[in-house]
């Protein structure tokens, strides 16, 4: 009697996915709203894993600050919750603005969102905010598109963050590798003047 | 005389579908033909992989608005045991619905690269593989299909 092998992943293929495509049934998609929902629960044995394409490389401070509203330095707070779009998780961690570099921001406790939850792999991810930790942020209004403005803050392209260890600005993102991957404070208020 | 495509630079996710035909159902959101031209594009290879248009299980592909995080493709997969079990590849339209049929058709290029298991690769100057991290690949490289390294890849995760 011929016995046929089948990987056990793959019958929950029919099951997991027939699930997965029931919202792509057609029909106009709707954008979504920014939310707060809570951590999807965990499924026994199935891991979330997210990849995403960046729209471009930054390859100098100049392209950072010409892209932002305000060039900030910041200190994030242990305050970080966690908001999904489509299954997508978002960190938005406050952060307190110690000083504005460049540009206008009146606030001193700003909310910046960046890609992941600290749990669900992200490949090639910006690493999030660290509480306590201070950076330098090139700053944009996040947004979902005209008049969706939101109030959070986003740092350019996903990329524009430099932290500040001890007096040195090292490049948070280890795949910008055209920026500098650390410079001055006084450097970098060189660059960004103008 | 051209530079010379860098080769076997392709990575994985370390996940991948236990089936080569793979199925890929597109939603009616105004981006199905470029969906449709970036499975082709793949299928197009002679690879034995192919994504199938046919059915309505399998990978999904659809819009979504993520705002302006510096992400204009997202792909969602979840993995058990090296398999994939269910993938989704979102077109961030906060960024595409202003990008041409070509740069819109890159970026699903790019996404169903990582619903079949690749990871990013490659490196700038030019060319770079469909698998490059960022949308250069078409707007400083001109890319929309798969490349050497790509074609490379898609031979090794199903020889």
């Amino acid at each position: 009697m011929k016995r046929i092998r089948v990987h056990w992943a793959a019958l929950l293929i029919p099951l997991t996915l027939l699930a997965a495509c029931g919202k792509s049934g057609g029909g106009t998609v709707v954008p979504p709203t920014p939310t707060s929902t809570p951590t999807p629960p965990p499924v026994s044995g199935i891991v979330g894993r997210v990849s995403a394409s960046r729209i471009k490389d930054y390859s100098s401070i100049q392209q950072l600050r010409d892209e932002s509203l305000a060039v900030t330095h910041i200190t994030a707070t242990d305050k970080q919750t966690v908001e999904y779009v489509d299954n997508i998780p978002f960190t938005v961690t406050v952060a307190t603005v110690d000083r504005v570099l460049r540009g206008a921001l009146v606030e001193k406790r700003i909310k910046i969102r960046q890609l992941g939850d600290g749990k669900t792999t992200v490949e090639d991810a910006v690493p999030l905010l660290q509480p306590g930790k201070a950076y330098v942020v090139f700053l944009q209004q996040f947004t979902y598109g005209p008049g969706k403005e939101t109030d959070q803050y986003v740092p350019v392209g996903g990329v524009g963050l430099y932290l500040d260890q001890a007096g040195v600005l090292q490049r948070v993102d280890p795949h910008s590798s055209r920026l500098p991957a650390t410079l001055s404070p006084q450097e970098l208020e060189r660059q960004i003047a103008g | 005389m051209p530079p010379a495509q860098r080769v076997d630079a392709y990575t994985f996710t370390g996940c991948t579908w236990p089936v080569s035909t793979i199925y890929c159902q597109v939603a009616n959101d105004g981006y199905q033909q470029r969906t449709i031209t970036a499975a082709n594009n793949w299928n197009g290879l002679g690879a034995h992989t192919r994504l199938s248009l046919a059915s309505s299980i399998g990978i999904s592909t659809l819009r979504s608005d993520f705002g302006n995080t510096g992400f204009d493709g997202i792909t969602y997969a979840n993995c058990a045991g090296g398999f994939y079990t269910a993938v989704t590849a979102y077109y961030n339209g906060y960024y595409t619905d202003g990008y041409s049929d070509p740069g819109k058709v890159q970026v699903m290029v790019h996404e169903l690269g990582h619903a079949q298991g690749f990871g990013h690769s490659g490196a700038l100057p030019c060319p770079v593989p469909m698998m490059y991290v960022s949308s250069d690949r078409y707007f400083q490289c001109g890319g929309t299909a798969p490349q050497g390294d790509d074609v490379a890849g898609i031979n090794a995760l199903h020889p």
